[in-house]
């Protein structure tokens, strides 16, 4: 029995030895930033250090530019996620099913993946730029000229090239998901007369309900960073329904201005505490009965 | 467990405030200098010497052996041969010269001997004077004559001819450097060959007598490169370093080249990998733009000549460095000049500070330095103030961000107090739209040693005597002349769009309500004023000069920074009758702004060293210092005093006596434009009418003010306008609501 204790005490002692590095990195690199960052958010600027309380919060949180960005950002992620998750689990779920050339869709969908930002960035301008090739085609219709990236259309073409870019690695995602199905479950609800909405609603999504939290949450984290595709395509002061919260916390920390930078970056993170504690819930909810 | 868990929040806890602390708060305030750079232990400390004989102007100058200096004294167009020696003793070396012959360059040969350029002119004196004949002399170092050269009028090809340097290599052909060339001369007086650089050339000096390199601005960058004599060109040469701006000498035989580029001095061996440092002429109160010579002894010293034109008399200087451990050196408190490029006048103010300062020294920071590009030149210069770290003295000529951006981040102390405080120092003393210049909400956060106007100029036939005038008024110039009349020489769309925003960019923009209006009808006016000009412009080498063009009526006006009552008269004289200096177009104010044009600098509000800065802002600001401006076109200074004294001046007329002995009036500056020179301007005297305008400029004169992000803003949309995509409205749309996301965000 002591001998056991010692065992235990010494396995502990070694991981703790392997585990230091790491646990110093995260240290150093997260938690240490964090809190200067909480710091910085309590001060009046990073030279003078006058501890002002809430200010700053109070500062941003009433700011036009603030309170637009997070407008953007929020309208954006609830259009774009939704989409992205919805749109990659039916392309998962046609490519799971019998259908032909599921290869070389597979490939079609993933090549955005594999295209670098500067060319993205580069393919959209061509596309729909003032005299873009959009509005070439547009106007064989007869429709007038629209300038998408400096209008209030800007919104939808973020949102295509959000989704453009991401359907692919979700879909992998589900179809991976998918074929983890326990067969034998889904022949049983076929023999069982249960109907394809009801195999989909009540094995599939529960089976793939972790899957699916996890597509949210990427797509989510992948929301907010479309920053750079705006950034690269607009510049840091776009048209007003593409300034996103990262346009805001760039243009701050361009302008050093690092107190007001810390208090947007500590709401945004509560935000997204909170959301990503939503999914949790639901996850929780919807999986409850799925072993595993 | 909860042991455990208290103390990784502990350790977290003192991590953070370890971390924390780097701010710098906890740093002792007195540091040791030594101590403080360590990174260096020596230091050479300057014995300083005016160079010269009573009564002559030094004139060329070079090293010769073991930091003996030969120069030429100039004195009632005579010039005679002087040595001044190692132990401080200086003589006259005589040289027999014919009538109406001077001394024009020396240099020497491969065993020591000394050669002189001698110039034979028509007559001496007068501005007219032409050259006759040119004669290389070789000497021995007493003085003996050993070779008399004739090598008549082959070199002179016109008035512009002048000798630079002058060396002979070991086979005994003399090089004559000119300004754009090198004139190879055999033995036998014979031109060998000419050499065309085709562009000004900065030094030819011999390596160890084997080759003659010579230094000079290439295409698109600095070179240094090989005279091929077989080849009678230039010839690369095959080293794996590149040469940067700067002064580029024989290194004896110490080294193969000795050099200096911005404020360091470098030894280097053709085919080395790395030049060596030897020194920073700042750590040792030399302003490198002044030297004309230097060279390193056997025994390390280093023996620097250099040139002072700070005040009226050029000065002529010799200093010769020692090298001592820093720890000998009386310690003085070091104050840090951070900038992102060393301007010449601030590197010249530093040094003056530097050396009448028992008490503080002033280091400078060059962000710049080292191939570093501008991103993050800006980069570290970010870092460095908002960490509390930066500089004791801000440079506000090159500081990356601007004065608003500077006050916000409560980087820049207000002077205020400061100048209310000084006793030696009273506000009225100064130009007021000066010190308004750099006032953020009655707070002056800069000070600038001189300043020049930027306004736009024009015959008062053509744009009236008012001190303003609108948009209105210059389209009404522009349709009243035939279509191929310019209204600026030079300017496309985009610039036109730059001066306009430059006075007028902040009046669209309410700072105290956040909000803009670009799209109302008046800044839609200024695009489609900028319209009216060409997309793109090509430079004519061979086109007619402004004036020229001015005089035919082809140009209306001129875009300029005045900074001297000369440059006024040059105007007057360009336009060939009356000219008002109306400024900008805006909608009723002066559309005149002033603009620093010396050394400008802010107070760090983290500096431990405030009094040391205020020291250095004073002596800026001092009267001497105000008076002694660098040149006549340095700009005026702020010192109202000073201002009145330089009007003084420039209404006084100074005289010479010519050739035949008739006096004649000096002129205070001349001018030469135009492809080949053929326009030349001289102005002499200033009128006590000439002097008021410029007063009146200077009292009505307001402070340029456009935020960089909102000119870029309206730069980048008005592009769509100016290609002819969209409609100036849509356009000004466009930056009405991008300007006002920025504005929201400031605030």
């Amino acid at each position: 029995m002591k001998r056991d204790k010692n065992k235990r005490k010494r396995g502990r002692k070694i991981s703790s030895i392997f585990l230091a590095p790491s646990i110093l990195g995260v240290l150093v690199f997260f938690v240490l930033p964090f809190f200067v960052v909480i710091f910085y958010s309590v001060v009046d600027n990073p030279i003078n250090h006058q501890f002002v309380f809430l200010d700053n919060f109070k500062m941003v949180f009433t700011n036009a530019a603030f309170r637009q960005a997070a407008s953007n950002t929020m309208k954006f992620s609830a259009i774009a996620v939704p989409l992205a998750v919805a749109l990659s689990l039916g392309l998962a779920m046609l490519l799971d099913s019998k259908m032909p050339f599921k290869s070389q869709f597979r490939t079609f969908f993933l090549t955005p993946m594999m295209v670098p930002i500067a060319s993205i960035v580069l393919i959209w301008q061509v596309l729909f730029h003032y005299n873009g090739m959009v509005n070439d085609i547009t106007s064989l219709f007869g429709m007038g000229k629209i300038d998408w990236l400096k209008s209030d259309h800007a919104q939808i073409v973020i949102i295509v090239l959000f989704l453009w870019k991401n359907l692919g690695y979700n879909m992998i995602l589900f179809m991976a998901a998918l074929s983890s199905i326990p067969k034998d479950i889904l022949e049983v609800a076929i023999l069982e007369s249960a109907k394809p909405w009801q195999i989909f609603w009540f094995i599939k999504i529960r089976y793939l309900s972790s899957t699916l939290l996890f597509v949210t949450i990427m797509s989510l984290i992948n929301s907010f960073k479309v920053f750079r595709e705006i950034y690269l395509l607009t510049d840091d002061y776009p048209y007003p329904t593409v300034y996103m919260m990262q346009h805001f916390m760039n243009n701050t920390f361009g302008k050093l201005d690092y107190q007001r930078l810390s208090a947007a970056a500590i709401m945004m993170s509560l935000v997204m505490v909170v959301i990503i504690g939503i999914l949790f819930l639901a996850e929780n909810y919807f999986g409850r009965d799925v072993e595993g | 467990m909860k042991i455990r868990n208290w103390l990784a929040a502990g350790i977290v806890v003192i991590t953070t405030l370890a971390l924390a602390g780097c701010g710098g708060k906890g740093k002792e305030e007195n540091v040791p200098e030594a101590a403080e750079s360590a990174k260096d232990d020596f230091i050479y400390v300057a014995e300083y010497e005016t160079l010269g004989e009573e009564g002559y102007m030094v004139g060329n100058v070079m090293s010769g052996d073991e930091g003996t200096i030969y120069f030429v004294g100039g004195k009632d167009n005579q010039t005679k041969l002087f040595v001044r020696k190692m132990d401080g003793s200086q003589e006259e070396i005589p040289v027999d010269l014919a009538e109406n012959t001077v001394i024009s360059v020396i240099g020497k040969d491969t065993e020591g001997n000394l050669l002189l350029g001698l110039e034979t002119y028509d007559q001496l004196g007068g501005m007219e004077s032409k050259t006759e004949n040119v004669t290389i002399r070789k000497i021995s170092p007493d003085g003996t004559v050993l070779q008399d050269v004739d090598t008549g009028k082959a070199m002179v090809k016109d008035d512009s001819f002048y000798m630079q340097s002058l060396l002979e290599d070991k086979d005994g052909n003399y090089y004559v450097c000119l300004q754009n060339s090198i004139c190879v001369i055999k033995q036998d007086g014979q031109p060998y060959c000419e050499i065309d650089v085709g562009t000004y050339i900065g030094s030819m000096f011999s390596v160890k007598g084997e080759k003659v390199l010579v230094s000079y601005f290439g295409d698109v960058a600095y070179e240094v490169q090989e005279v091929d004599l077989a080849g009678k060109r230039l010839k690369a040469l095959d080293v794996p370093i590149t040469f940067e701006y700067g002064t580029y000498l024989s290194g004896g035989e110490l080294a193969d080249i000795l050099y200096t580029v911005g404020t360091k001095l470098y030894t280097y061996n053709l085919g080395d990998e790395e030049p060596v440092e030897i020194l920073n002429w700042v750590d040792s109160d030399i302003d490198s733009g002044n030297l004309r010579d230097f060279q390193i002894l056997a025994d390390s010293r280093v023996v620097a000549f250099s040139m002072d034109w700070s005040s009226d008399e050029p000065k002529a200087e010799l200093a010769v460095l020692t090298k001592k451990n820093r720890a000998e050196v009386p310690e003085k408190t070091v104050l840090t000049y951070g900038t992102t490029y060393i301007p010449y006048f601030a590197k010249a103010d530093v040094v003056a500070f530097n050396k009448q300062s028992d008490k503080y020294r002033i280091e400078i920071k060059d962000y710049s330095e080292g191939d570093k590009d501008y991103e993050t030149i800006v980069s570290l210069w970010s870092a460095d103030m908002s960490s509390g770290n930066g500089p004791d003295i801000i440079d506000m000529v090159y500081s990356p961000v601007e004065l608003e951006e500077l006050v916000s981040m409560g980087v820049v102390e207000d002077l205020n107090p400061y100048l209310d405080k000084d006793a030696d120092m009273n506000r009225e003393d100064y130009v007021e739209n000066a010190l308004k210049a750099y006032e953020e909400d009655g707070k002056l956060y800069a000070v600038m040693r001189c300043f020049g106007v930027e306004t736009m100029i024009g015959k008062e036939s053509d744009i009236g005597t008012g001190t303003s005038w609108t948009l209105d008024d210059v389209m009404a110039l522009m349709d009243s002349k035939e279509s191929d009349v310019e209204l600026f020489e030079y300017t496309t769309k985009y610039n036109a769009l730059q001066m306009m925003l430059a006075i007028n960019g902040d009046k669209f923009v309410d700072e105290e309500n956040g909000t803009c209006h670009f799209n109302d009808g008046e800044f839609i006016k200024i695009l489609e004023f900028a319209n009216r000009f060409p997309q793109e412009v090509t430079y004519d080498q061979n086109g007619p000069s402004d004036v020229e063009k001015i005089r035919k009526g082809k140009l209306l006006l001129l875009k300029e920074t005045v900074t001297s009552v000369q440059q006024y008269q040059l105007y007057e004289n360009k336009f060939g009758g009356a000219i008002n200096m109306i400024g900008y177009p805006t909608s009723g104010e002066s559309g005149t702004m002033i603009t620093p044009n010396g050394t400008t600098v802010a107070m760090n509000v983290n500096s431990k060293n405030k009094e040391g800065v205020w020291e250095f802002m004073k002596f800026l600001l001092d009267q001497e210092r105000q008076e002694n401006l660098q040149s006549a076109n340095a700009g005026f200074p702020v010192m109202k005093s000073a201002l009145e004294k330089q009007f003084e001046k420039d209404m006084t007329a100074e005289y010479y006596e010519d050739a035949d002995g008739t006096k004649k009036e000096m002129p205070k500056a001349t001018w030469t434009s135009g492809a080949s020179g053929e326009v030349t301007v001289e102005v002499f005297a200033a009128s006590q009418e000439q002097v008021d305008r410029i007063r009146q400029m200077i009292e009505t004169a307001g402070a340029a003010r456009i935020d960089s992000q909102i000119f870029s803003i309206i730069i980048d949309e008005s592009q769509s306008y100016f290609d002819g995509q969209k409609k100036a409205e849509d356009a000004a749309g466009l930056i009405q609501e991008r300007v006002q996301v920025y504005l929201n965000e400031k605030r």
